[in-house]
């Protein structure tokens, strides 16, 4: 659930803030989700509504002076910090902002990993190097990241184009008991 | 410990100007770099120095600027190093008790050493066998066991792959060769039964 509420451009201090909108009754952090769902608030999975005007991708991070923006999970307690964390799963952006740095409650932000796709985690925590399998099918797997260039040159009227794109890629290496070898990307 | 200072050795810095010439040596207590050479400058890849923030920020100044430098100690030959292109240099300051002034710290890391240029090429600060085997095994991404250590060692040097470099207490060796041509030796050493998997 998110909610959506516009404030006087009087500060943008986000505890400032929080604390108005206890004053108005609209955080409901102590109560049940049915009673603090005004009308006029808007739902959605971690969606993003402001108040006269699209979603931006860096709403929530750089606060906007005239109408602030505040998102709520319900998870847990509402805090500043989760108000603005999870959103778009970046906590890079917090720190960017000097406004940020001076609100202690961004600053104890928790830190939550979301694994998004691959197995980048389970490798990365060594969990698929070792000793795996019985038999003939005994085997030592160590995992290792590559990174990879891809150069691409255009030319264009006398003009060339270098693009440079960087992947990384998981790459496995596999040693059998029985002697074969393998390397899986 | 008694007489700590003696395993230290320096590493100078020398710049002449037309009528003047400045000479900066500070105390050296680690370092990997090539052999001398007969002719030229040799490639250093580690330093680890300590002196005044005025000899470490000249000193600093200098390997960036990639002059050559004057390393020497204990067992080690004074020979001039340069630390090449990009290296890492690092400086930090150690407060030491009923000294007025911190001792600040200097460390430079050559790209070759971290592993940046050629990835052929791994440089081990020791040379026994468990970290070479621990190196190569990080840096390739290699199923290797920590078992396989010593068959390791010998399969490196009967290939000629490990070649010793100069080092100031420590004993340095650069390990050469790619990640297939060492997952084939591993390949050959199961099937011919000179190394085994242990059952998990």
């Amino acid at each position: 659930m998110v909610l959506t509420c516009r404030h006087p451009p009087r500060s943008n201090s986000l505890s400032f803030n929080l604390l108005r909108l206890h004053k108005l009754g609209h955080s409901g952090m102590n109560r049940p989700p049915a009673r603090r769902r005004p009308a006029s608030f808007s739902q959605g999975a971690g969606a993003a509504v402001a108040v006269g005007r699209p979603a931006q991708s860096n709403d929530g991070a750089g606060l906007p002076m005239g109408s602030l923006i505040l998102f709520e999970r319900h998870r847990g307690p509402a805090l500043p910090v989760q108000l603005l964390h999870g959103r778009r799963g970046d906590e890079m952006m917090l720190s960017m902002r000097s406004s940020h740095k001076e609100c202690p409650c961004i600053l104890n932000a928790k830190c939550v990993f979301r694994q998004k796709r691959g197995n980048g985690l389970l490798s990365t925590a060594g969990l698929i190097n070792g000793r795996f399998g019985s038999g003939d099918r005994l085997h030592v797997a160590a995992w290792k990241t590559k990174k990879r260039v891809i150069r691409t040159e255009e030319n264009e009227d006398e003009k060339t184009i270098i693009r440079e794109r960087e992947q990384f890629v998981h790459e496995l290496a596999l040693a059998f008991a029985n002697g074969e070898t393998a390397l899986i990307e | 410990m008694k007489n700590a200072h003696e395993r230290f050795g320096f590493a100078e810095f020398e710049k002449k100007l037309r009528d003047t010439a400045t000479r900066i040596r500070i105390t050296a207590d680690c370092f990997i770099g090539e052999r001398p050479e007969n002719a030229g400058h040799s490639d250093g890849h580690l330093l680890s120095a300590f002196g005044t923030d005025v000899e470490v920020a000249a000193l600093w100044a200098a390997i960036l600027a990639e002059e050559p430098i004057r390393v020497g100690g204990q067992d080690l030959k004074p020979y001039m190093v340069q630390f090449g292109e990009r290296p890492a240099v690092y400086r930090g300051t150690l407060t030491v008790p009923g000294r007025r002034r911190p001792v600040r710290h200097l460390v430079v890391a050559s790209t070759q050493l971290r592993a940046e240029g050629d990835q052929a090429r791994i440089i081990v600060k020791s040379d026994s066998p468990d970290l070479i085997l621990r190196s190569v095994a990080n840096l390739h991404g290699l199923p290797l066991l920590s078992d396989w250590s010593e068959w390791f060692r010998i399969r490196l040097q009967k290939a000629g792959r490990v070649r010793p470099l100069s080092g100031l207490n420590c004993v340095p060796v650069a390990i050469r060769g790619t990640k297939s041509e060492f997952l084939e030796w591993i390949g050959a050493g199961l099937k011919n039964g000179e190394i085994r998997i242990p059952q998990p």
